[in-house]
C-alpha cells in the first residue's frame, strides 16, 4: 500500500532545506569541474626531473614519456601511446668549432635530415628567447615518417617539429620537438613547459 | 409465500492502486533486456551467426532502442493504463538524451578528455578519475533535467522519483549506446552486452538520486542527503565503468590475450540486482515509515 | 571452439559403446602421433623466419628514366641492421655485371613474389671466393637508412665447419627472376670438393638441383642455421652454354628483343661455398673493419692472353702444404680421395672454370665442379679434389673448362692396381753433418745449399729417373740429376741444390721423374735470414697510431691502445723476400680471422717499415688485434695490441635463436586490429609495475608498433627459460601487462592475438 501524500506540496515552491539541497549539488557540480580539471591537467602534464651531469643538463620531461639516453643525443623522450608518430622530445649536444655559426649548423641539420627523412621541408628559421632570457634560433620543418619494418603495413604520418639551437661556447645544444602534424598545435604546450623547465 | 430478508455482506474491495508500478516495469524492462542482449551474444559471439553488414547495422540500431522500446512498453504505455499516469515522462527522456548530447559527451570528449590521460592511469587514479569526471558529469545533467523538468510538481509519491528518473537514465544512456554503436561498429553480441551494463549503471546510479529526490520531496532530510546520493552515484557509477572494463580486458598470454565480456556482464547485473533491491527496500522503508507516521497522526486525532 | 564441441556431441551420440571405444584409442594414437610429431619438429628449422631474411638481389645500371637491371640473384639477410651475405659476381661490378645499383627486395608477404624496398651497398668481398656481403644503406625512395633503425629477421652461420656426409640441406632462394615467392629446395651433402684456396672442404656438393638464380642464397642444416652458400657463376654471355634472359628495352628501340641487354642466369647449381669463408668477411663487414696495404698496395696483376689449364695430373693425396704427396695414373680400388693438379695462366677473379667428370663416360656431378669463380691467381699451380667418399671403379675422365670452353682433360683408372714404382712425400730442409734434414719443409733461409728428401717405393734398379730443380718457371741450369737407379727398391733418399755464391730467394720446384714420368713434385720457398735452421723473414712486427703513413713509420710502437682509436698502423721489416713470393696476411680480433689474403710480394727484396693500417667505421671496436705473416701456411711473423678493454663488445641482438613473437592487437569492442599500439617486452631484472613507473629504454628487451591492421613483429627472439615481462599500451585503450612470461625452447614462432578493451 503506497501512503498518497496530498496537499503536502507547495506548488512550485521549494522549502528552504530542498533549495539548499539542490543549490549543494550544484556546488558540487561546479567543484568536481573543476577537480577534474585539475586532475586532468595534473596528470596529462606531469613531469620527471631528469639531470645528466655529464652533459650539464637539467630538464622536467613528460611523465609516461619513455626515456631513452643510449643513442647519440643526450636523452630523448617519447610518448609511445599516441597512435601515430611517437611524440618526441629530444636534447643533443655537438661540438662545433669557434667560428661556426647558427646558420652552419642549421644548414648541416638540414643537409643531414635531408637524407635521412622523406619530404623534409624547413621553413624560415627565426629568433627564439629561452626562458632565462638566452637567445637562440629556431626552426620549423616537416616530414613524413613511417614504420621501419618492411614486413609491416603503415601509412605514412605527416610530422611536423621545431628545433632550437643554441650556441653555446664550442657545443651547441639542439632541443627537437617532433609530432604528428595534426596535434602539433595541441601538443606545443607540453614542448613550452619542457623548454621553460630545461636548464643548460 | 413468505419473504425473508437476509442481510448480504458486501463483497470486499481490492484496494486500486492509482499509479503505474515501477518497481515492477523495471525489472520486466532490465529482464528483458538482459534476455535479448545475452540472446544475441549467444547468437553471434558463441554460435557464431553470420550476417550481411546492412543486416548487422539494422540490428544494432534495433538494439540501441530496445531499451527505450522495452520502456515504451511497459512503462509509457502503461502510464495511460492507469488511473493517476505520470506526466512528462517522454520529456525527461528526451531532454536528457539531448542534454547528453548537447552537454555531456561534448564535455567528456573536449573538456576533460579522459581518452588522453584515464585509461593509462594507476588503478586508484582511474577509479577515482572515473568517479569525479564521467560520473559526476553524467548523475548532475541527469539530476538537473529531472529537478527542472518534474520537481516537485510533478511528484506525487515517493516511487515518482524512481519513474523520471530511471527515463532520465534511458535518455542518457540511449545517446551513448547511440553514439557507441555509430562508432565502433560493432557485432550485435558485443554492443548487446555494453548496451545492458550501460542501461543498468545510469539505473543504478539514477536509483541513488532518486531516493535523494523522494526523500527531500516527502520527508525532511538533511540538506546534505540529496548531495550525498548525487556523490554516491556518481561514486558507484565512475566505479563501475572502470570496474567492468578492467574485467573484461585481457590478461596476457603466449596463447594469447582474450577479454572476458561476461564478466562484465556480472558486474552490470550484480549492480542492477544489488542497488536495486537496496533502493526498492530503502524505498518501502520510507514509505512505511511515513505509513505509520500518518497513522499514527490519525490516531491522534 | 564451442562450436566444433557442439557439432562433436551429436556425432558422438551416433557412436554405439563399442565404437566410441575404438574411437577414443585412435584419437590417443593420434595425439600420440602427433605428439611424437611435435618432438621430432622441434629442432626443426624454423623455415618461415628463413625465407623472411632471403631477399632478391637486382644489379642495375643507373638510367634517366629507370634503372636497367643489369643482373639477379639470391642473398641472406645476415645481421639484423640490414647486411646481406651473396655471390660477388652479381653484386661486385664486373664485365658480365656492370650494374652500380644494388636493389634488395624482401618477401614481405610469404608465397608472394619479392618487393624491392632498399638500395645497398658492397661492405666486404672475395671475388675468387665468390662471396659479397653487402649492407642497406638507403630505402628505395633513396633515403639514407639507420641500421640501427632497422631490426630484420636474420640468420646466423653454422658455429661448426664440419658438416657430414648425407646431412639434410634446406637451400632456399628465389628459384626465378624474382616472378616467384622464396623457394627450398631440399637435398643432402653427397660430398666435398677441395681446392688450393679453402683445403678439403672448399665446396659442399649436394645432391638437390638448384635454380641459378638461388646462387647466394642460403643452405641451412636442420637447425636453421647457414652452412653454404649455393654458388655458381654464370658464364659469359657469348659462351655457347650461357643462359640469358631479356628483361627490358635496354636499347631504346622500342622492343624488348635478343638485341637488348640480358641478363645472365646460371645452370643448376650443386655446390656450396661453406660457411666458415664468410665468417671473416662477416666479422669484418659487421666490425667495419677494413685493412689498406700503404707501401706496396696490392696490385692488380695485368693479364695479357686468354686464360689456360695445362698440366694435368693426379695425386692420391696433398700435404699441409696444399703440394701433391706424389702422382699417379691409377688408383686402388676403395680409394676416398683424389687430387687433379693442373697449371693456371691468365687467369683472373672474373674468370669463370668448370670440371666435369664422367665415370666410364657417363657424367658425375659428385667428383665435379658446376661453374665457379677463379679463386687462384694469375698463374699458378692449382688443384680440385674429393675426399672422405669412396670412388667407385671405373676410367674416369676430368674436363676443365674456362668461361664454359672446354680446355684440358685428364684420365685415371680408378681399379685393382698393379704395385708400380714411385717417388712421394718430398719435403726440403737445410742437411746437418750428420745427414738429417731440418727446417719447416717447405720455407727455407736463403742459403747456398738445399736439401730434399722423398720416399721411393717398387722401385727396380735400372729405372731412368730424373730431378729438375725449377726456379720463376725455368730450369735451373746444371741443377738437373739425371741417371739410372742404383738405390734399392724402397726407402729414402737425398738429393741437394748448390750454388756456391748462394741460391738466391724465391720459389723453387722439384720435379721427380720415373721413367720419364712425372712421379712427384713440390715446391719450396726461399725467403729471409738463416736463424738456426729457420728462416727470419719479418722483423720488428709492431703497431702505432699517427696522423700519417711517414710519421707512422718513425712513431714508437703501441701494445694498447685506448677506446675510440680511428686507426692503426701495422709496421713491420723484411729481409730476403723475392718479388712475386705468394705471402699471406692474416688479422685476428679475439682470436677470430677478420681478414686473410695471400698475395705476392711486390715490394723491393729487403727494406723497412712495410706499413698496413687497419681502419674502422667509426673507430676501432675493443678488442685484442693479432696480425700474423705466413708464407706457405707457415708462421713467420705474429703481433698483437689491445684496443680498449681488449675484448669485442657484445652484440646483444646478434642471438638467432629463441621464440620469435608476431601478433596482431585488436580492439574488443569492433574487432579491428589498433594501429599505432606499443608492445613492450621487459627484461627479467624488471617487472611490468617497474617499466610503468620508470618508463626507461633501457628495461626494455624489445619493442613493437602495431601497423594499420594491428599487426606486430618483435624482431628480437625470447629466449627460452627466462622471465619476461610484457606491457601493451595504445592511446584510449586499457594497458595490458604480464610478469613472468616465459617461451620454451619446443616454441616456434608464436603468432598472439591480443585484444584491448577502450578505458
Amino acid at each position: 500500500m503506497t501512503v498518497i501524500e496530498v496537499g503536502r506540496e507547495d506548488r512550485g515552491g521549494l522549502t528552504l532545506r530542498q533549495r539548499w539541497s539542490h543549490y549543494l549539488v550544484l556546488i558540487y557540480g561546479v567543484a568536481m569541474l573543476l577537480i577534474s580539471i585539475n586532475l586532468r591537467d595534473s596528470i596529462l602534464y606531469a613531469t620527471v626531473p631528469y639531470e645528466d651531469v655529464r652533459a650539464g643538463i637539467r630538464a622536467f620531461y613528460p611523465k609516461g614519456w619513455l626515456l631513452d639516453n643510449e643513442g647519440d643525443y643526450v636523452f630523448r623522450v617519447r610518448d609511445m601511446t599516441r597512435p601515430d608518430f611517437k611524440t618526441t622530445i629530444q636534447v643533443q649536444i655537438i661540438p662545433i668549432s669557434v667560428d661556426s655559426t647558427a646558420r652552419n649548423l642549421l644548414d648541416n641539420l638540414l643537409l643531414t635530415r635531408a637524407q635521412i627523412f622523406g619530404q623534409y621541408r624547413q621553413y624560415p628559421r627565426a629568433a627564439f628567447q629561452l626562458s632565462d632570457e638566452s637567445s637562440a634560433t629556431a626552426v620549423n620543418y616537416t616530414f613524413v615518417a613511417g614504420q621501419d619494418d618492411p614486413f609491416l603495413e603503415s601509412f605514412p604520418t605527416v610530422v611536423a617539429g621545431q628545433d632550437i639551437v643554441v650556441l653555446q661556447r664550442e657545443q651547441a645544444v639542439i632541443v627537437t620537438f617532433q609530432v604528428s602534424a595534426e596535434r602539433y598545435d595541441q601538443l606545443y604546450p607540453v614542448f613550452q613547459t619542457f623548454l621553460e623547465d630545461l636548464d643548460f | 409465500m413468505t419473504t425473508t430478508s437476509r442481510l448480504i455482506t458486501p463483497p470486499q474491495e481490492d484496494e486500486i492502486y492509482p499509479y503505474r508500478r515501477v518497481w515492477f516495469s523495471i525489472a520486466l524492462e532490465a529482464g528483458l533486456l538482459l534476455a535479448i542482449c545475452v540472446g544475441m551474444f549467444i547468437a553471434f559471439n558463441v554460435i557464431g551467426v553470420q550476417l550481411p553488414i546492412i543486416f548487422r547495422q539494422v540490428i544494432n540500431i534495433g538494439l540501441v532502442a530496445l531499451p527505450v522500446v522495452l520502456w515504451f512498453l511497459f512503462s509509457l504505455a502503461r502510464e495511460q493504463a492507469v488511473s493517476l499516469p505520470r506526466q512528462r515522462m517522454l520529456t525527461v527522456l528526451i531532454v536528457t538524451g539531448l542534454a547528453a548530447n548537447a552537454i555531456g559527451l561534448p564535455i567528456l570528449q573536449n573538456v576533460f578528455q579522459i581518452d588522453r590521460w584515464l585509461p593509462l592511469a594507476d588503478a586508484p587514479t582511474r577509479l577515482v578519475g572515473y568517479a569525479i569526471t564521467v560520473g559526476s558529469l553524467q548523475e548532475i545533467i541527469k539530476y538537473l533535467v529531472v529537478r527542472y523538468t518534474t520537481y516537485p510538481t510533478l511528484f506525487r509519491i515517493r516511487l515518482d522519483s524512481v519513474a523520471y528518473t530511471v527515463a532520465s537514465a534511458l535518455g542518457y544512456s540511449t545517446v551513448l549506446n547511440l553514439q557507441f554503436a555509430l562508432t565502433t561498429n560493432t557485432d550485435p553480441g558485443t554492443l548487446g552486452l555494453e548496451i545492458f551494463a550501460t542501461t543498468a549503471f545510469h539505473i543504478v546510479a539514477s536509483l541513488l538520486v532518486a531516493y535523494g529526490l523522494s526523500e527531500l520531496r516527502f520527508a525532511s532530510p538533511s540538506p546534505i542527503l540529496l548531495p550525498l546520493t548525487v556523490v554516491l552515484a556518481a561514486l558507484i557509477h565512475g566505479l563501475a565503468i572502470p570496474l567492468r572494463a578492467g574485467l573484461i580486458n585481457a590478461g596476457f598470454s603466449l596463447s594469447g590475450g582474450f577479454t572476458t565480456p561476461l564478466f562484465g556482464l556480472i558486474v552490470a547485473i550484480g549492480l542492477l540486482v544489488g542497488v536495486g533491491s537496496t533502493m526498492a527496500f530503502l524505498f518501502e522503508r520510507a514509505e512505511r515509515a511515513a505509513r505509520e507516521a500518518s497513522a499514527e497522526s490519525g490516531r491522534s486525532t | 571452439m564451442i562450436n566444433y564441441i557442439r557439432s562433436f556431441k551429436p556425432f558422438w551420440k551416433t557412436l554405439t559403446f563399442r565404437r566410441q571405444g575404438a574411437f577414443g584409442v585412435a584419437v590417443a594414437l593420434l595425439c600420440l602421433n602427433g605428439a611424437s610429431g611435435v618432438i621430432a619438429q622441434s629442432d626443426v628449422l624454423d623455415l618461415d623466419r628463413i625465407k623472411r631474411a632471403t631477399v632478391f638481389i637486382m644489379q642495375a645500371r643507373q638510367n634517366i628514366t629507370a634503372p636497367i637491371i643489369t643482373c639477379v640473384g639470391s642473398g641472406t639477410l645476415v645481421s639484423r641492421d640490414g647486411l646481406i651475405l651473396t655471390n660477388a659476381h652479381n653484386t661486385v661490378p664486373n664485365a658480365n655485371c656492370p650494374g652500380d645499383l644494388l636493389i634488395i627486395a624482401l618477401s614481405v608477404r610469404p608465397d608472394e613474389p619479392p618487393i624491392p624496398l632498399y638500395q645497398a651497398e658492397i661492405v666486404q668481398a672475395d671475388e675468387g671466393l665468390d662471396l659479397a656481403l653487402i649492407r642497406i644503406a638507403r630505402t628505395n625512395d633513396g633515403r639514407l637508412v639507420e641500421p640501427s633503425t632497422l631490426a630484420l629477421p636474420f640468420v646466423s652461420l653454422a658455429e661448426s665447419d664440419e658438416p657430414r656426409l648425407d646431412t639434410t640441406l634446406t637451400i632456399v632462394g628465389y628459384p626465378n627472376i624474382g616472378d616467384d615467392a622464396v623457394a627450398d629446395v631440399r637435398g643432402t651433402i653427397i660430398g666435398f670438393t677441395a681446392e688450393p684456396s679453402g683445403g678439403n672442404r672448399s665446396w659442399i656438393k649436394t645432391s638437390a638441383e638448384i635454380p641459378g638464380t638461388m646462387s647466394g642464397g642460403g643452405a641451412y642444416n636442420q637447425n636453421g642455421e647457414l652452412i653454404g652458400v649455393p654458388t655458381t657463376a654464370p658464364v659469359t654471355p657469348d659462351s655457347p652454354e650461357s643462359t640469358c634472359l631479356t628483361l627490358q628495352d635496354t636499347n631504346g628501340d622500342g622492343q624488348a628483343n635478343t638485341s637488348d641487354n640480358c641478363i645472365p642466369i646460371g645452370g643448376l647449381i650443386n655446390s656450396l661455398r661453406p660457411a666458415s669463408f664468410v665468417r671473416p668477411l662477416l666479422r669484418a663487414a659487421s666490425l667495419g673493419l677494413g685493412i689498406e696495404f700503404l707501401t706496396a698496395s696490392q696490385q692488380q696483376q695485368e693479364t695479357t692472353g686468354s686464360p689456360t689449364f695445362s698440366g694435368l695430373f693426379f695425386a692420391p693425396s696433398v700435404n699441409e702444404a696444399g703440394l701433391p704427396t706424389t702422382t699417379i695414373r691409377s688408383l686402388p680400388s676403395g680409394s676416398t680421395s683424389l687430387y687433379l693438379f693442373f697449371n693456371y695462366a691468365n687467369m683472373t677473379s672474373e674468370t669463370v672454370y668448370e670440371l666435369r667428370a664422367t665415370i666410364d663416360g657417363i657424367l658425375n656431378p659428385t667428383f665435379g665442379l658446376s661453374p665457379v669463380r677463379w679463386s687462384g691467381g694469375r698463374d699458378g699451380g692449382w688443384y680440385v679434389g674429393t675426399s672422405e667418399q669412396p670412388l667407385p671403379n671405373g676410367l674416369y675422365d676430368f674436363t676443365l673448362f674456362i668461361n664454359g670452353v672446354a680446355s684440358d682433360s685428364a684420365r685415371l683408372l680408378v681399379g685393382p692396381a698393379e704395385p708400380a714404382p714411385s717417388f712421394s712425400d718430398i719435403v726440403f730442409g737445410v742437411e746437418d753433418i750428420q745427414g738429417n734434414i731440418a727446417g719447416n719443409g717447405f720455407v727455407l733461409p736463403v742459403a747456398s745449399t738445399v736439401s730434399a728428401r722423398f720416399i721411393y717405393r717398387n722401385m727396380v734398379d735400372g729405372n731412368a729417373w730424373a730431378a729438375i730443380w725449377v726456379r720463376g718457371g725455368a730450369e735451373i741450369p746444371g741443377s738437373r740429376v739425371e741417371e739410372a737407379w742404383t738405390f734399392g727398391e724402397q726407402g729414402t733418399r737425398t738429393i741437394r741444390i748448390q750454388a756456391p755464391s748462394g741460391l738466391l730467394p724465391g720459389s723453387y720446384r722439384l720435379d721427380l721423374y720415373i721413367d720419364n714420368r712425372l712421379a712427384a713434385t713440390s715446391n719450396l720457398t726461399l725467403a729471409g735470414a738463416q736463424d738456426g735452421r729457420f728462416a727470419r723473414i719479418f722483423d720488428d712486427t709492431h703497431f702505432t697510431t699517427a696522423d700519417s703513413v711517414e710519421e707512422a713509420r718513425t712513431a714508437a710502437a703501441i701494445n694498447s691502445f685506448s677506446a675510440q682509436t680511428e686507426s692503426i698502423y701495422a709496421l713491420f721489416d723484411w729481409q730476403l723476400l723475392a718479388p712475386d713470393t705468394l705471402w699471406t696476411v692474416s688479422w685476428y680480433i679475439d682470436d677470430q680471422l677478420f681478414f686473410e689474403q695471400t698475395l705476392p710480394w711486390s715490394a723491393s727484396e729487403t727494406g723497412e717499415n712495410f706499413v698496413m693500417r687497419i681502419t674502422g667505421r667509426e673507430n676501432i671496436p675493443d678488442g685484442t688485434y693479432r696480425l700474423e705473416l705466413k708464407l706457405n701456411n707457415l708462421l713467420f711473423g705474429s703481433q698483437s695490441a689491445r684496443v680498449g678493454i681488449g675484448q669485442l663488445p657484445i652484440d646483444r641482438f646478434s642471438n638467432t635463436s629463441g621464440v620469435q613473437i608476431i601478433g596482431t592487437i585488436f580492439d574488443t569492442y569492433t574487432g579491428s586490429g589498433i594501429s599505432g599500439a606499443a608492445i613492450f617486452i621487459i627484461t627479467e631484472d624488471y617487472s611490468a609495475a617497474d617499466f610503468l613507473r620508470d618508463w626507461n629504454q633501457t628495461q626494455v628487451f624489445a619493442e613493437a608498433i602495431t601497423d594499420r591492421n594491428g599487426r606486430f613483429e618483435i624482431n628480437r627472439l625470447l629466449q627460452p627459460e627466462i622471465q619476461y615481462s610484457f606491457v601493451i599500451v595504445a592511446d584510449g585503450y586499457l594497458p595490458i601487462t604480464a610478469d613472468g612470461v616465459q617461451v620454451t625452447p619446443d616454441d616456434e614462432t608464436l603468432d598472439i592475438p591480443i585484444y584491448l578493451t577502450p578505458g
